[in-house]
């Protein structure tokens, strides 16, 4: 009993598994942005750079480790391991491995979401720690951005959570047993779900917070060695959580055309297989526009989103 | 509380992720390259201009501002999803969500 609890914990669909797939998906993301670019992306470590993110994090690991001046050193010091136990812990409310997820109760939703708000403070702790200009700028527009992307983000939950009368993740996805939400009002919901995503990880279009042509990486300025590998680890862990609660709202998770006593194979490869699905829009958004403005990104996500968003959660209520 | 529900606590699981990533965190300090501390090494990035590291207070009124709308957003979420029928038991992620939110101010108010 303890040994599968820390089985589950550590290894699948624990903390190894996560990290794993979280280099997988950087790799995806890698190859496909630079897919659109006409480039080749990582090829050199492992068959066509598979292991090119563990090589550069292992790299990261071993490199020097610089405090700048003027530094909150505590905050400076803590912010890396708290981003990333963070994303750890949003990440086991994911049904991977079946259609429970490991930590599930009735409200995990509004816990999975508060803790990425969460994660959005300690990155602005880390811009404000570091006492440099462009990291204090850079926290400041990701704060003001999370102002923004916020309400649209929550009403998108909200109205899967209307439309499947449920308030947990393992909730949703069991109503989605006879037909996935997506098929049906919620596809607006969707839609508004992966905007407030990319601006959540602040990738292109909305990632202006670390434009490195302004502001060289805006709040992860100042950090080098082992805590930018810890943070660079946050950030892909996060785009996976992303996709894969994506996957799990909208598209059923886990579930799919089961043969009797395959389930603890098929439910994580129809989950992952989702997931890459999601990842691969999210690469295919990032790639194909340019970078907004702060008050442009603000303008568009409270003139445009957030009307809609409120207009999809009404439709929904009505139509269920 | 049986052992099998305090195992699988969300408080319960940060704290073992947390352990993880200070896990791989002291690993980093292990193996890295021990670092000479140089003036120019610590000065904070500036693309090579001589700019003073400084700590600058004016961005707390954004900070004010969205603990303040952080709080407000979630209650406004419980009370959109509670429309027609009540939340059952809405009181253990309210109390976790406002602890985690006043740890915040309070880690502002004294490192500031």
């Amino acid at each position: 009993m303890l040994f599968e609890y820390l089985l589950s914990v550590f290894i699948f669909p624990g903390f190894l598994f996560i990290i794993l797939i979280a280099f997988i998906c950087e790799w995806i993301d890698r190859k496909l942005y630079a897919a659109f670019q006409n480039r080749v992306g990582p090829w050199v470590t492992g068959p066509s750079g598979l292991l090119q993110p563990i090589a550069d994090f292992i790299k990261l690991l071993t490199k020097e480790d610089i405090i700048p001046e003027g530094a909150d050193a505590l905050i400076f010091r803590a912010v890396p391991v708290f981003a990333l136990a963070l994303v750890f812990t949003c990440s086991l409310f994911l049904p991977i491995s079946n259609l429970m997820g490991l930590l599930s109760f009735e409200g995990d939703l509004i816990i999975a979401i508060t803790l990425m708000t969460l994660l959005s403070i300690v990155f602005f702790y880390a811009g404000l720690s570091s006492s440099s200009r462009f990291s204090i700028l850079g926290a400041e527009r990701s704060m003001l951005q999370l102002l923004s992307y916020e309400i649209p983000f929550m009403f998108s939950m909200a109205s899967v959570a209307v439309s499947t009368g449920s308030l947990s993740i393992f909730g949703v996805v069991e109503a989605q047993k006879d037909r996935w939400l997506i098929m049906g009002p919620n596809v607006l919901s969707f839609i508004i779900f992966l905007l407030a995503a990319q601006a959540e990880l602040e990738r292109i279009p909305f990632d202006i917070p670390e434009a490195e042509t302004e502001i060289v990486a805006g709040w992860l300025t100042e950090f080098s060695g082992r805590k930018l590998a810890l943070l660079r680890l946050t950030k892909n862990v996060e785009l996976f959580y992303l996709s894969g609660l994506a996957s799990s709202l909208f598209l059923g998770g886990p579930l799919g055309p089961v043969i009797h006593g395959l389930e603890s194979l098929l439910y994580p490869a129809y989950f992952i297989v989702k997931s890459l699905i999601i990842l691969f829009f999210l690469s295919t958004l990032r790639s194909i526009f340019a970078r907004l403005r702060i008050d442009e990104a603000v303008n568009f996500l409270w003139k445009y989103v957030i009307p809609l968003s409120v207009l999809q959660f009404l439709l929904v209520r009505v139509a269920v | 509380m049986s052992i099998n529900e305090l195992v699988t606590s969300p408080v319960i699981i940060f704290m073992l992720s947390l352990i993880v990533a200070w896990i791989l965190y002291t690993i980093g300090g292990s193996v890295a390259v021990k670092s000479k501390r140089s003036l120019n090494k610590s000065k904070p990035y500036a693309c090579g201009q001589d700019v003073p590291a400084e700590r600058t207070p004016v961005v707390i009124w954004l900070f004010k501002f969205a603990t303040a709308f952080l709080v407000i957003d979630i209650v406004a979420y419980l009370l959109i999803l509670s429309m027609g029928s009540p939340l059952a038991s809405p009181v253990r992620e309210l109390i976790l969500a406002y602890g985690i939110v006043t740890l915040i101010a309070l880690i502002t108010i004294i490192r500031r």
